[in-house]
């Protein structure tokens, strides 16, 4: 849960010109960080609604003062905003950048714009001071409670046009074990903690995330081979773009399987 | 200073059987009187703080939008909300049922001083009567199970089914002719759904982090579990602990 685990300390102070002082950076600072980045994605078509978002904002965050914070927030709780925000995914990855939510603590939820995945940059756009009656995890769902009659039929299609989204699987090797202790040592250098092992109707005995929301999902996954065999199966599981897997983990892999290559889709 | 000594009121918790959980027995379970009663009152379950309760449903919300599951209703069922898991796991009455227990959690037989303390435990804790289901922890605190009660999460979605069968069908299968339920539970299957559902099972995987208890989710056809007289059956009852309303639409 802990998202400094996923995205190092190191990385996060290499932040262009935001520097690891500025927590929270001005709002003159944030609007031409905004500007810049709604520039950097470019003329194309898909890029402009964001554009558009980041425009306003930054037009917002220029005045400087607490009304024009407020201001900024009523934008970024509007529905039509948060729904930018999740519909831009797929765009804003495709220019190496996310968007996601940030709820560390109360006075400092807001959205957060992070260059990705390796030369992370993050740009946190603050609401400090601005009232907290309503949170972006809240707004986002009110993007679903709050939709016009109207817009019934997309609103479902589009809902289950993201659930029917195509999952990617790579079977990455077998482990054997003979009972939970051996299962547990054996795949604990992954990271894997085994639960569950005594239920038989549990399929994944452990799982772990390689990336977090907004982006695609992307889950390392110990799974039982046969209910009533002594083998289970390792394997990647994620959607949209093929993961990357941490130096060290692909390490851990290849000793463990001796035929971790790279990741290749099987289905 | 125990609940028992100060003598403070506890809510009412009480299995099929009639058992009542004594304060003693929350002791046992390492559930303080306020915790008790935020549970009893759903307004947070056990093993979970209010601010991790409200921020577990905040994410919840998230992950179902991000999922496509627009329309899902969503219910907290077993022990964390009801202090008893479900009349299909009994409690151990014995011995040998301990040892049978142990050796389905661990995949071997107990040690002969593991057996001997556990039963130890067991009998200090319920001489006479005992409960017929599984109070929240026991297992795990009777040093039986290696992991602690899991937060058990029922999400009702017709997308969600519309979903698998398309995930299906694109692989060849004919739903009609391969049944994506359990039998016993009537949830779709787990290598299903902890397989295509990606963003609830990252959801869940940090929330198991997080509280170091695993969050499980089973996802159901529209109208939830179907009603059964089967001990096993959840179906949607007057009581339940509805996390995610089902929007309207």
């Amino acid at each position: 849960m802990n998202s400094s685990k996923k995205f190092p300390r190191k990385q996060i102070r290499n932040v262009g010109r935001i520097k690891r002082k500025d927590v929270l950076p001005s709002t003159k600072r944030l609007a031409a960080t905004l500007l810049k980045q709604g520039a950097a994605l470019g003329n194309t078509d898909d890029a402009a609604p964001l554009r558009r978002l980041f425009a306003k904002l930054s037009e917002l965050g220029a005045e400087g003062s607490n009304s024009a914070r407020l201001s900024a927030w009523e934008v970024l709780r509007d529905q039509s905003a948060v729904a930018v925000l999740f519909d831009m995914g797929p765009t804003l990855r495709s220019h190496r950048l996310e968007v996601r939510t940030k709820k560390s603590a109360p006075k400092f939820g807001g959205l957060r714009l992070r260059r990705s995945p390796k030369r992370s940059v993050t740009y946190e756009l603050q609401r400090a001071s601005v009232a907290t009656e309503q949170r972006p995890v809240q707004a986002a769902v009110a993007l679903n409670e709050h939709q016009p009659v109207t817009a019934c039929d997309s609103v479902t299609a589009a809902a289950r046009a993201k659930a029917s989204e195509a999952v990617k699987t790579s079977v990455i090797g077998y482990v054997k074990a003979a009972n939970r202790d051996e299962l547990a040592s054996a795949v604990e250098s992954l990271g894997l903690r085994v639960r569950g092992y005594g239920d038989p109707e549990r399929s994944v005995l452990a799982s772990r995330p390689l990336r977090q929301p907004p982006m695609s999902p992307a889950l390392l996954q110990l799974t039982r081979a046969t209910p009533d065999a002594f083998s289970f199966e390792i394997a990647l599981r994620w959607t949209g773009d093929t993961p990357e897997i941490p130096a060290g983990l692909q390490a851990e892999l290849r000793t463990m399987t001796a035929r971790f290559d790279d990741v290749a889709e099987t289905d | 200073m125990s609940a028992s000594q100060v003598g403070v009121a506890l809510p009412s918790a009480m299995d099929e059987s009639g058992y009542t959980l004594t304060s003693s027995d929350f002791e046992f379970m390492r559930v303080d009187p306020s915790d008790a009663w935020r549970c009893a009152r759903q307004e947070g379950p056990l093993g979970m703080t209010a601010a991790l309760y409200e921020r577990f449903v905040d994410t919840l919300r998230a992950a179902l939008s991000a999922e496509g599951l627009a329309d899902a209703d969503v219910r907290l069922q077993g022990s964390s909300a009801r202090f008893f898991s479900s009349p299909a796991k009994p409690f151990p009455a014995s011995k040998p049922d301990l040892a049978r227990q142990y050796m389905s959690e661990h995949g071997r037989i107990w040690s002969k001083a593991d057996g001997d303390a556990i039963f130890a435990a067991y009998e200090l804790q319920w001489p006479a009567i005992r409960p017929a289901q599984r109070p929240w922890d026991a297992l795990y605190q009777l040093r039986v199970s290696p992991d602690p009660s899991d937060v058990d999460i029922q999400v009702a979605s017709q997308l969600a089914t519309d979903a698998v069968t398309e995930q299906l069908t694109a692989r060849g299968i004919d739903v009609n002719e391969f049944p994506i339920e359990n039998e016993t539970y009537r949830f779709i299957w787990k290598q299903i759904s902890d397989h295509l559902f990606l963003k609830l099972k990252t959801w869940a995987d940090n929330w198991t982090d997080e509280l170091d208890r695993e969050v499980s989710v089973a996802v159901f056809g529209s109208n939830g579990p179907p009603v059964s007289a089967h001990p096993a059956s959840s179906h949607f009852r007057e009581s339940d602990w509805i996390l995610v309303e089902r929007s309207e639409r």
